[in-house]
């Protein structure tokens, strides 16, 4: 059946008229003709046959029509349907190469071609590469590259088309470079087809299918193999999101570790001194999150100076010879204060020292660390022994943790600063000899520093938090006397402004110890507990127990000896048959005796009153009597130096709480002064009041020598006697005065004088009454 | 006053004191027999029944706390009265023999004879009285 157009047709069947052709005809397209040839009857075919003949023709050609329309819907449908399948499996898989190897084998399927390759462009080698090669010689797959333009995938990739070629061998239009025209000749299939694989805007490649034997490609194929491309694209898109998120996620994976050790390392740093050895760690850490072999933090002083270093070399030998200075690359990087990536340092001899480059290091990046205030604190590098290519994400996360960085320095600076002074006021506060306890109001052992563990026998390190009462009661209590001692400090505890003294006697240890407690406040000035101060005070209370022994122990064995000379003395005096002058000596004697016997008294009474050993009976006192029971034994004193004595304010003064012994010591001392330091034929005055309710007034007026200004401070210490003292009365021990200080303060009272000297004293007390 | 012949023991390991205190004693018209330590103070005051004791404080072989307790133990010397003559001052040492009934205590050295002999002769006047 040939193709014949409707006149000619018309003509044939006119001439002959023994033989008929009947055109089959599809819609306004002639798909071939039926010629029918009557030749054996040679019977002329009628013209009434020629309709049926031509009717049938017209069922044929719709029949061919429809049989090929149904070959060509199922050929569709098998393509659609292979299409389905490798749009499916692209949508599946986001592996890039999984979808690569893919779209290779579908386009084989699809096409029935021999060979595929997909062509990705390599921008530093400016060419389009082999990424795959499916049944292709591996020298075409290596070697191959295809500058835009060049070959027939050149020109797709340049053209953004569909581009081919029947047969390369016969092909004018195609051009290579003399290079590739050698590769392509020797290794190269005859025919192929490339498409560009293109998604929005973006080329990614070329899609090429190929036939070793020449061939024609088909609007078909070239149509089946860019839906392929097309999907290719797409599902490569996809891809390249997925491995972008991906990329973004494993950048956020890596930060946010990377601020967990941060954060670690500064936690550290409150928690340790050892900055140094906590900031090595974290360091370490970083060299193994971001893969480097070294890193190292130089540590810069105020003036810019290598103050120190930290962290780790890739070896030890890599270190430069001066370690003391910065070296050229961290220097730069403090100067402007930027990150320097150096991606090959044998590049860059000016900055990288050779010993790096000897040691295998590659690359280096360096970063400043720059603190709130802009001053550069320090520089962070990390050596790396195989060559980085550093990408914008690795920079940015390296530039944050240098952030990081300078904030955990400036804080640890912060902390050093106060650990120091923490260290200081720890030293000071170990090293003082007082066992110190800080307790709250809670009476909780806040603080306690080593001696007073020691003194009270626990381990100071492990009573903090502890409770005093804790320690009073169970296992913790190693200390005797424990109940005590803490029912003492219970009672603070209920008022720790009120403070308190006290001593305790160890008896474990044979120990004395004096504890001071006094109110600790806070800034606001609240108290918030107290504080205990224990002194060991056994040497103290030891010599001071010697003393008193010793000076008891003498006067008790003086007193035998002086009772035996007064009474010898006495008998001596009363013998009728001694002449004058010696009874006169005798009398001497006697009243030498008489004063050594007063020295003895008074150093007796001084030492238990010094010792506290006194026992003091208060009751109430009637001061006007006592006064005047004085005055009848010293009565004859007076009168014998011819003084004046009145007594003013008698009769209106209530009873005072007192000793009558020591009391009455008290007025025997002043008023004998008063006698003896005031020249014959003086006055004393002797003064009786209350001042208010509660405190009665004694006072004695002489007209005496009185008491230099210089003195008056002195004149109540012990063994002090008043510079002028000693032009009227020789015999003063500078004992009187400071007894009747301890009385009066035994006795709660106060004692004073008031003196112009030349004329005259006035020695007050005061004293509480009984009322 | 009458006193005289009235039998004083005098317990005193000093022999100065003894000494002095029996001439004076002697003086007044008293009798007086002496002892030079504790137990033979006690000794004495069980045998020659004294009118009165004046007892040391601090003396050999018997304390005058140890005198005196012992006295005051025994029907028979129980109500005899003593004159404590001690060098202590102490207020412990004074409430002790206090406690065991005594007539007086007394420092020696802050004590006369002439004083002595009045305590003596008050107390034994007392006693009569």
């Amino acid at each position: 059946m040939l193709p014949l157009d409707r006149a000619r047709l018309d003509h044939a069947y006119l001439r002959s008229r023994r033989f008929v052709v009947a055109p089959l005809i599809v819609g306004e397209r002639v798909i071939g003709v039926v010629s029918a040839d009557n030749k054996p009857s040679r019977r002329p075919i009628s013209l009434q046959s020629v309709e049926p003949f031509s009717s049938l023709c017209q069922n044929l050609a719709t029949a061919l029509e429809e049989s090929r329309l149904y070959a060509e819907a199922r050929a569709r449908e098998q393509e659609a349907t292979r299409l389905y399948a490798v749009t499916r499996q692209l949508a599946t898989s986001l592996d890039r190469e999984r979808l690569l190897d893919v779209i290779a084998e579908q386009a084989i399927e699809l096409t029935g071609c021999d060979a595929v390759g997909i062509f990705f462009y390599d921008v530093t080698r400016g060419a389009l590469v082999f990424h795959r090669g499916l049944h292709l010689p591996a020298e075409l797959t290596r070697d191959l590259a295809l500058r835009p333009g060049e070959g027939i995938a050149g020109r797709a990739y340049q053209e953004r088309q569909p581009v081919w070629t029947r047969d390369r061998l016969t092909d004018p239009t195609l051009r290579h470079s003399p290079a590739t025209q050698r590769l392509v000749n020797a290794a190269a299939p005859r025919a192929y087809l490339a498409v560009p694989i293109i998604s929005r805007e973006v080329t990614y490649g070329v899609l090429v299918v190929y036939f070793f034997v020449p061939h024609d490609f088909t609007a078909r194929e070239v149509q089946l193999v860019s839906t392929l491309a097309d999907h290719a694209a797409l599902a490569l898109q996809n891809a390249r999101l997925f491995e972008e998120t991906q990329r973004r996620e494993r950048e956020a994976q890596t930060l946010s570790d990377g601020l967990v050790l941060l954060n670690q390392a500064a936690r550290a740093l409150h928690r340790t001194l050892e900055v140094d050895a906590m900031l090595d760690g974290a360091l370490k850490e970083l060299a193994r999150a971001f893969g480097a072999s070294g890193v190292l933090m130089h540590l810069l002083a105020e003036d810019g100076s290598l103050s120190r270093s930290l962290g780790h070399w890739v070896s030890d030998g890599q270190r430069p010879g001066d370690p003391g200075r910065l070296g050229a690359m961290s220097d730069y990087v403090r100067r402007t204060r930027s990150p320097l990536l150096l991606r090959d340092v044998t590049k860059h001899h000016d900055f990288v020292h050779p010993a790096n480059i000897a040691h295998g290091v590659r690359s280096i990046a360096a970063f400043p660390i720059v603190g709130q205030s802009e001053r550069v604190l320090g520089v962070l590098l990390l050596y790396y022994t195989s060559a980085q290519a550093f990408p914008d994400a690795e920079t940015r996360l390296l530039t944050s943790y240098a952030d990081q960085l300078a904030t955990a320095l400036e804080n640890a600076g912060l902390y050093e600063e106060t650990q120091t002074q923490r260290l200081r006021l720890a030293q000071i506060f170990d090293s003082t000899s007082d066992g110190i306890v800080l307790v709250s109001c809670a009476g909780e052992i806040q603080a306690a520093n080593r001696q007073a563990g020691e003194l009270l026998g626990f381990d100071a390190s492990a009573v903090i938090g502890t409770r005093l009462a804790e320690l009073r009661t169970g296992a913790r209590s190693v200390v005797p006397d424990y109940d005590r001692v803490f029912g003492d400090l219970a009672a603070l505890l209920e008022d720790p402004d009120r403070g308190g003294v006290g001593d305790l006697e160890l008896r474990r240890s044979g120990r004395t110890v004096h504890w001071t407690a006094q109110p600790t406040q806070d800034a606001s000035g609240e108290t918030i507990g107290f504080t205990l101060t224990l002194s060991d005070v056994t040497h103290e209370r030891q010599v001071s127990q010697m003393k008193t022994d010793f000076v008891s122990f003498v006067t008790h064995q003086l007193r035998t000896p002086l009772a035996g000379i007064k009474w010898m003395l006495e008998l001596a005096a009363q013998t009728p048959q001694v002449p004058a002058e010696a009874g006169s000596y005798v009398e001497d004697a006697r009243a030498a005796a008489e004063r050594l016997i007063g020295l003895v008294n008074d150093l007796l009474d001084i030492s238990r009153l010094e010792s506290g050993k006194l026992t003091v009976t208060l009751q109430p006192t009637n001061l006007e009597q006592l006064t005047q029971s004085v005055l009848d034994d010293l009565g004859a004193l007076i009168r014998e130096k011819g003084h004046r004595l009145s007594v003013t304010g008698a009769g209106g003064v209530p009873a005072v709480m007192a000793d009558r012994q020591l009391l009455q010591q008290v007025i025997v001392n002043l008023t004998s002064n008063a006698i003896k330091y005031t020249p014959a034929g003086g006055s004393i005055s002797i003064s009786l009041g209350v001042e208010d309710g509660r405190t009665a007034r004694w006072a004695i007026t002489d007209s005496g020598i009185g008491i230099p200004k210089a003195s008056l401070a002195r004149l109540f210490e012990k063994f002090y006697r008043a510079d002028n003292a000693h032009t009227v009365e020789t015999e003063g021990t500078g004992l009187g005065l400071y007894l009747v200080r301890l009385i009066i303060e035994k006795l709660a009272g106060q004692v004073w004088c008031e003196s112009e000297e030349g004329r005259g004293s006035t020695f007050i007390l005061a004293l509480p009454t009984s009322g | 006053m009458e006193t005289t012949g009235k039998r004083v023991l005098l317990v005193e390991d000093d022999r100065f004191l003894r000494r002095a205190c029996e001439a004076s004693l002697r003086q007044r018209g008293l009798t007086v027999t002496t002892a030079a330590d504790g137990e033979e103070g006690l000794r004495l005051a069980r045998s020659e029944r004294p009118d009165i004791i004046l007892l040391d404080m601090l003396m050999p072989k018997l304390s005058g706390l140890e005198v005196l307790r012992a006295l005051r133990s025994d029907e028979a010397t129980r109500s005899v009265p003593v004159l404590i003559l001690s060098n202590s001052s102490r207020e412990q040492d004074i409430a002790e023999v206090t406690s065991l009934g005594i007539s007086g205590y007394f420092v020696k050295s802050n004590l006369s004879l002439q004083e002595l002999g009045e305590l003596v002769g008050r107390v034994l006047d007392g006693q009569h009285g």
